[in-house]
């Protein structure tokens, strides 16, 4: 696993005057399930493009299997590009779209009929060897792609956005079966995506990318539960975040001044008497109780309650400048207009640097 | 309101001017040759028997087909390079490449070729650089002259279809060949090309039908040593010595091919029904 195979050394990209990827440096572990995560615009594409050799970067250094791969070729990157429009070339069958990457490695027809065979088995598509792409539905096609890809048995598959397209419900199937192809075909996959949940749910590891920089890397626990910039917090998953002052310290534990309410704080590293401190906690992990019952350690006024089955999304004022997002499974008989008390675990209130984007 | 009004003013105009001429076109051909050469009516094959003499189609018939398919060949070798190029660039640059393809049409066509028999006669600069050069070619009033005036002339009809269907291509296809192990020479020959198909094949009806019936560019160019059936047809009803029957079944034979032509085309289109 600790097998480096894609790294990127400051690369950096420029278009016009926009520096579409930022000094970006990643390693990428062999047989990992890597995700790009970002809006669009992000440099994440760019990123891919660069790694599949269709861009070339201004600056930074590209490695694949660890030999220097800057100026090759994307003829010869031992890595394979699954396009977000599927890019099939439509005068051709399913199986002569799957072939032709071994038709130009020049293999023996056998063999390749071989290949093309098991590669449309793996994708499930065995018996649609013989249409062509505008003949199957869009999941079909998708996988069509896929089989494309894998079937010259690439080091790493890269996937840009590749369920874009795909509605909700054949999204959520593919995410199982994309999981289960790398298991069986133990292959780096680097993921695009903008869909921070697909990201959350398959991945191993992740980098969060914004205006062509990397923010944080990590795995999506870590990037969950401890965002370390307000751009993360704030796009992956809810976050409400509240900016502070630190009042008091005592090592890891500090006292953090939000307007006129005041807040224990744990902090991984220790914070500073009077540091400016963002501080992200969020929505799910704050429970609401009777005020009365006097341990709350804020309480509020219900502003805004939205009943959506498995759960409710409450919006209460904290203080006439702040107000927090709630969501709670089911409903406790919380009406708007009432009082609340609001407590939550010490661990999810994360304070993020003030400096930091 | 039924739309199928709307199909009467066109629909009429074609039976008046299209169907009822070559209705007559066809009678004419039936008819048998008046000692002036005009028509003595009456019903006979005599005409299409005579065509069948080699003295028509082994020499005008048959020179128009080679030099037909020839320009075809010139004019797609020429043209898809030019398509290409214009269909991959944008802005301004693209729009003024394409008013140049067009622009020779603001010219009459007889003007333009009139103008290729002043380049190209002895005295003509063309040839005299040749004769510089080594080559002395009497390109006026030989095969290679009416070629070079017949691919001049119909070049843009190769080029715009064929430049209409490379512009819509999705060139990241280009991408996906490349990152398949595709050299560049490669996912042209397997991927752009078989895509731009349809664009061939409509330029090449649209340079190959006109150019079959030809006979300005012939006579002008060829000066009566280039005989194709379309001057032929031509001297049969306006020359010294003419035969309107003879000329209308030969008219009728070279009408029923391009129509041969036209039918392989559509086939082909349908053939060709992944795209779009």
């Amino acid at each position: 696993m600790d097998e480096v195979s894609v790294e990127l050394r400051g690369i950096s990209k420029r278009f016009g005057g926009i520096l579409a990827v930022d000094r970006v440096t990643l390693q990428i572990y062999r047989g990992e399930f890597f995700s790009l995560l970002g809006p669009s615009g992000c440099g994440k594409t760019t990123t891919l493009r660069i790694i599949a050799g269709f861009e070339h970067p201004d600056s930074g250094e590209l490695l694949i299997n660890g030999s220097p791969a800057t100026h090759t070729p994307p003829q010869e990157r031992d890595v394979n590009l699954v396009f977000q429009n599927y890019a099939l070339f439509p005068h051709l069958t399913v199986e002569q779209n799957v072939a032709f990457g071994l038709e130009m490695q020049k293999l023996p027809r056998a063999q390749i009929r071989e290949r093309v065979g098991r590669a449309l088995e793996l994708v499930r598509l065995s018996g649609l060897g013989s249409r062509f792409p505008h003949q199957l539905s869009g999941g079909q096609q998708q996988r069509v792609a896929l089989a494309r890809a894998i079937v010259t048995e690439p080091s790493v598959l890269l996937l840009d956005e590749p369920l874009g397209a795909l509605d909700l419900k054949l999204r959520q199937e593919m995410q199982l079966e994309l999981k289960r192809l790398q298991r069986e075909l133990k292959i780096t996959f680097l993921y695009v995506t903008h869909d921070q949940d697909e990201a959350l749910k398959m991945s191993d590891r992740l980098a969060v990318m914004h205006h062509g920089r990397v923010l944080q890397i990590g795995t999506p626990q870590e990037i969950y539960e401890r965002p370390a910039t307000r751009f993360v917090a704030a796009f992956i998953g809810e976050s409400n975040l509240l900016e502070g002052q630190v009042v008091h310290t005592a090592g890891r534990r500090a006292v953090v001044q939000i307007g006129p309410l005041t807040t224990n704080v744990l902090s991984d590293s220790p914070l500073q008497l009077h540091q400016r401190v963002t501080l992200a906690l969020r929505p799910e992990r704050i429970q609401l109780c009777f005020p009365n019952e006097g341990h709350g350690i804020w309480t509020g006024l219900v502003e805004e309650l939205l009943y959506a089955g498995k759960e409710t999304r409450y919006r209460v004022r904290v203080s006439p400048e702040i107000t927090l997002t709630v969501i709670s499974p089911g409903t406790n008989g919380i009406t708007v207009g009432e009082r609340v008390g609001l407590t939550w675990d010490l661990q999810s209130l994360r304070p993020i640097p003030e400096h930091s984007a | 309101m039924n739309a199928r009004i709307l199909l009467w003013p066109g629909f009429a105009w074609l039976v008046l001017f299209f169907a009822v001429p070559l209705g007559i076109i066809l009678l004419i051909s039936l008819a048998h040759r008046a000692p002036d050469g005009m028509i003595h009516w009456g019903i006979s094959a005599e005409n299409y028997l005579r065509l069948l003499d080699p003295l028509y189609w082994a020499g005008p018939f048959g020179n128009s087909l080679v030099l037909a398919a020839l320009t075809t060949i010139v004019s797609l070798l020429l043209g898809y390079p030019v398509a290409y190029a214009i269909a991959r660039r944008s802005g301004p640059v693209k729009n003024l490449l394409l008013f140049l393809v067009i622009l020779p049409f603001f010219t009459n066509f007889l003007v333009r070729i009139y103008a290729w028999f002043i380049l190209l006669r002895p005295e003509g600069w063309i040839a005299w650089l040749l004769r510089a050069l080594g080559l002395d070619l009497g390109l006026l009033g030989s095969p290679l002259g009416v070629l070079i005036g017949l691919v001049y002339g119909y070049l843009p009809f190769m080029i715009l279809p064929l430049y209409a269907t490379v512009e819509r291509l999705d060139f990241s296809l280009v991408e996906a060949a490349q990152d398949l192990g595709a050299s560049r020479w490669q996912s042209f020959w397997r991927i752009i090309f078989p895509l731009s198909r349809p664009g061939v094949i409509a330029g090449a009806v649209l340079v190959f039908i006109p150019v079959l019936g030809e006979f300005i560019t012939p006579k002008l160019l060829g000066g009566g040593k280039v005989p194709m059936f379309g001057v032929l047809i031509e001297e049969k009803f306006l020359g010294r010595v003419p035969d309107w029957p003879l000329g209308a079944a030969m008219a009728l034979v070279l009408m029923s091919l391009v129509l041969l032509v036209l039918a392989r085309y559509f086939h082909q289109l349908k053939e060709s029904r992944w795209v779009g």
